[in-house]
């Protein structure tokens, strides 16, 4: 037991999470709701991973052509570099019928609200606004046209209105091109699987522009 | 570490632990984008020189050692460059702290994991985030049991300052 508690150690638990043997912590899980509770929760969310195969060829990559993601959320969005400039609700419109988004385009802290078709070259952050009309579940992120899949929003319930997503995306020189995608996490799961999906989209494509 | 892992035992790997990796560096780091390039240069050294995960008794305790000393590393670089607070917030952990974890009190010694020797700091993380017996950690460090009193005392006591300082500020 973890000194000061009745519970094994978070490492003892993680550890059999992980399909290791440890007949103490079996012998504790049998009697306590609360260490079962948190294994059978670890245990689920690891099954959630993304194809390992998927990954390791990012690793195979050449680390200069990787995208990083820069994750930022309300008040440290400004330490994280992209400070949201644009103001006001999203135009009526698009909050009729469903799920609708813009891309927030930064380029040199000139900040632009897109949708569409939304031209990228290196250096631009990318943020995604979208909004939905009534409570739902929405994931969002970018499939690029390697097919690789930039989360930018994990599954997560949202009220009726207008939010941000909870990363951004930086240009780097290897250049952006895909499709900007939010909808419920089927929708998403069907777009990236190339299948006829209800997820809204924006085309993500090369500015020609210097 | 010497000679590497196959893209099949790696994915078999990121599979099987990603998700407990990444939810251990956003605890550590504090910064989800850093925790993820810690997460990438992790298995880039596994595919360069992991092969003795293959011998290890406990693969998740091996494989937190090597990736707990990427991130402290990365601590102590930041920390080096004046840079003493993470940029980025993290996501949120969806399956929430082991019954065992103080998380006020984990929270507090990780903050000062840039700025300890990286035996103490090795201790903190045994101690304070997998939550290890005393009697533990000092097997696991090779250290006698009252030098681990000792210093997680002091490790105590400077994580108190801290809380303290945010209380006073917040």
């Amino acid at each position: 037991m973890a000194d000061g508690t009745e519970h094994p150690s978070a490492l003892a638990l993680e550890s059999v999470a992980a399909g290791e043997v440890m007949p103490d912590v079996q012998t504790h899980l049998e009697e306590c709701d609360a260490c079962r509770m948190h294994v059978d929760a670890l245990s689920g969310a690891m099954k959630a991973t993304r194809p390992g195969a998927e990954f390791v060829a990012e690793l195979r990559r050449p680390k200069r052509k990787r995208l990083r993601l820069a994750w930022i959320a309300g008040p440290v969005a400004l330490a994280a570099g992209l400070v949201l400039l644009l103001r006001g609700p999203a135009p009526e419109d698009r909050l009729k019928g469903g799920v609708s988004f813009s891309i927030i385009r930064d380029r040199g802290g000139a900040q632009e609200r897109v949708s569409g078709r939304c031209l990228v070259k290196v250096g631009d952050r990318l943020l995604l606004e979208f909004a939905t009309a009534e409570p739902r579940t929405l994931e969002a992120g970018i499939l690029t046209a390697k097919d690789e899949w930039l989360p930018m929003q994990p599954p997560r319930s949202f009220g009726e209105g207008t939010h941000l997503s909870q990363s951004s995306v930086r240009v780097d020189d290897a250049g952006l091109e895909g499709r900007a995608l939010v909808g419920s996490p089927s929708d998403i799961a069907q777009a990236r699987r190339h299948e006829p999906s209800a997820a809204a989209i924006i085309v993500l494509a090369r500015d020609p522009a210097p | 570490m010497s000679g590497g892992l196959s893209d099949t035992e790696l994915a078999m790997l990121y599979e099987k632990y990603s998700f407990l990796l990444i939810r251990r560096l956003r605890v550590l780091l504090r910064d989800e984008s850093l925790a993820h390039d810690v997460l990438h240069d992790g298995f880039l050294k596994l595919m360069q020189s992991g092969a003795a995960l293959r011998e290890a008794q406990t693969p998740l305790r091996w494989l937190y050692r090597v990736f707990d000393n990427l991130a402290i590393d990365r601590l102590r670089t930041r920390r080096a460059r004046g840079q003493h607070e993470p940029l980025d917030q993290v996501a949120e952990d969806r399956v929430g702290p082991a019954p065992s974890v103080d998380v006020e009190g984990r929270d507090a010694v990780v903050k000062l994991l840039g700025e300890l020797e990286e035996s103490d700091a090795r201790l903190a993380v045994l101690v304070f985030v997998d939550r290890l017996t005393q009697e533990e950690a000092a097997g696991e460090l090779g250290l006698s049991r009252v030098t681990i009193n000792k210093r997680v005392k002091a490790l105590r006591m400077r994580a108190s300052a801290i809380l303290d300082g945010e209380e006073m500020h917040g």
